[in-house]
């Protein structure tokens, strides 16, 4: 009996952690897709957007640690580096540079989340 | 982390089918779906810990997916008959007082020296020593004394028996290293009704002359013939 109830715990602990594990990355990888689109829209039309830019980065940062929990590290250790790479792009005014390399963080900001969801093709 | 989940269900059915199908001697001492559990476990525990890039948690929602399908076969085992013998089969007869099942032996991919081997390791020299003889599920071997019969006799000394013919088939490396001459053989075999020596599963001789031996589908004989070969051991 007692033995039951721990599996009946742990089944709990992983489907309730797993779909709450899937909504959390979505929701974030979202957010981050979203203000990605808006700055590469500012970018297309040659404004420098490198200040909300800069305040994604940071709030990427802070996401990032506890993102390595649920996704591989190497899926996400670029990110950093094509945003500061962008950043530096339209500081110089290199607007379809900088346009180029955010619609390449974009799909895969985009993708990840994909990845890693609930799907047939997924977990096979 | 519920695609871990559902991968390592999948991993761990495919690799318990897979172990189901290799039969009991693959297992060594554990129940089939322990066999898996150990095998995966090893792995999954290694996989995060030496690999940085990987969550930790994949790690542990595996091992507690393991968890988990093992407290679900546990229970399954026990609570019903038929789907504790899917999970963990059945113990299967390999002598009865029929003597040896050479279907069962078949099917379970042992051969007469295996059998021979474990027979020995268990304490006994000859198959008509036993009354049953079981492969247990988890792979061991169990083997059930014949009880003597009222006033017979003690074999004058340790029997140690070598088999002499394998599926209709002579040994012959056994029969020339001891001296035997296959006549004799041949006509105690067709003095208890064999055709041929294909009609003969097995047969052994122990040093006091005790001969076993067992026709295709058909109860074992026990002869005591004295005979020793040109080279007694």
């Amino acid at each position: 009996m007692k033995s039951t109830f721990v599996l009946l715990g742990v089944l709990a602990l992983i489907l309730v952690s797993g779909y709450l594990e899937g909504l959390y990355v979505k929701s974030k990888f979202g957010y981050f897709e979203e203000n990605l689109a808006k700055i590469i829209e500012k970018t297309d039309q040659k404004q420098d957007d490198s200040e909300n830019l800069r305040q994604l980065l940071e709030w990427w940062k802070g996401e990032k640690l506890i993102m390595h929990a649920f996704v591989p590290h190497n899926e996400i250790k670029d990110i950093d580096g094509m945003m500061v790479k962008a950043g530096q792009f339209i500081n110089e005014g290199f607007f379809v540079l900088a346009s180029a390399e955010l619609k390449k963080l974009h799909d895969m900001v985009k993708a990840l989340p994909e990845n890693y969801s609930f799907s047939f093709g997924n977990i096979f | 982390m519920l695609l871990i989940f559902i991968r390592t269900i999948i991993i761990f059915a495919i690799l318990f089918l897979v172990i189901r199908l290799m039969g009991k001697r693959q297992i060594g001492e554990m129940q089939p779906f322990e066999f898996v559990i150990t095998l995966l476990i090893a792995e999954l525990a290694c996989i995060p810990m030496a690999d940085l890039s990987i969550p930790i948690g994949f790690g542990i929602i595996s091992i507690l997916t393991l968890f988990v399908m093992h407290q679900v076969l546990t229970i399954g085992e026990k609570s019903s008959v038929l789907i504790g013998r899917l999970i963990s089969s059945k113990p299967s007869i390999i002598i009865d007082s029929n003597g040896i099942n050479f279907k069962e032996l078949k099917r379970l991919n042992i051969s007469i020296n295996e059998l021979q081997e474990n027979l020995r390791i268990a304490g006994y020299s000859n198959f008509d020593e036993i009354e049953y003889a079981l492969l247990e599920t988890n792979g061991k071997f169990s083997f059930l004394k014949k009880q003597p019969e009222e006033g017979e006799k003690k074999p004058p000394k340790t029997p140690l028996p070598v088999c002499i013919v394998e599926e209709g088939k002579y040994k012959e490396w056994e029969l020339e290293k001891l001296g035997f001459d296959k006549e004799f053989f041949e006509n105690l075999f067709r003095e208890h009704g064999a055709k041929s020596l294909k009609d003969i599963e097995v047969a052994t001789i122990d040093n006091n002359g005790k001969v076993y031996f067992q026709k295709k589908n058909s109860k074992y004989v026990v002869v005591e013939t004295g005979y020793a070969g040109r080279r007694p051991w």
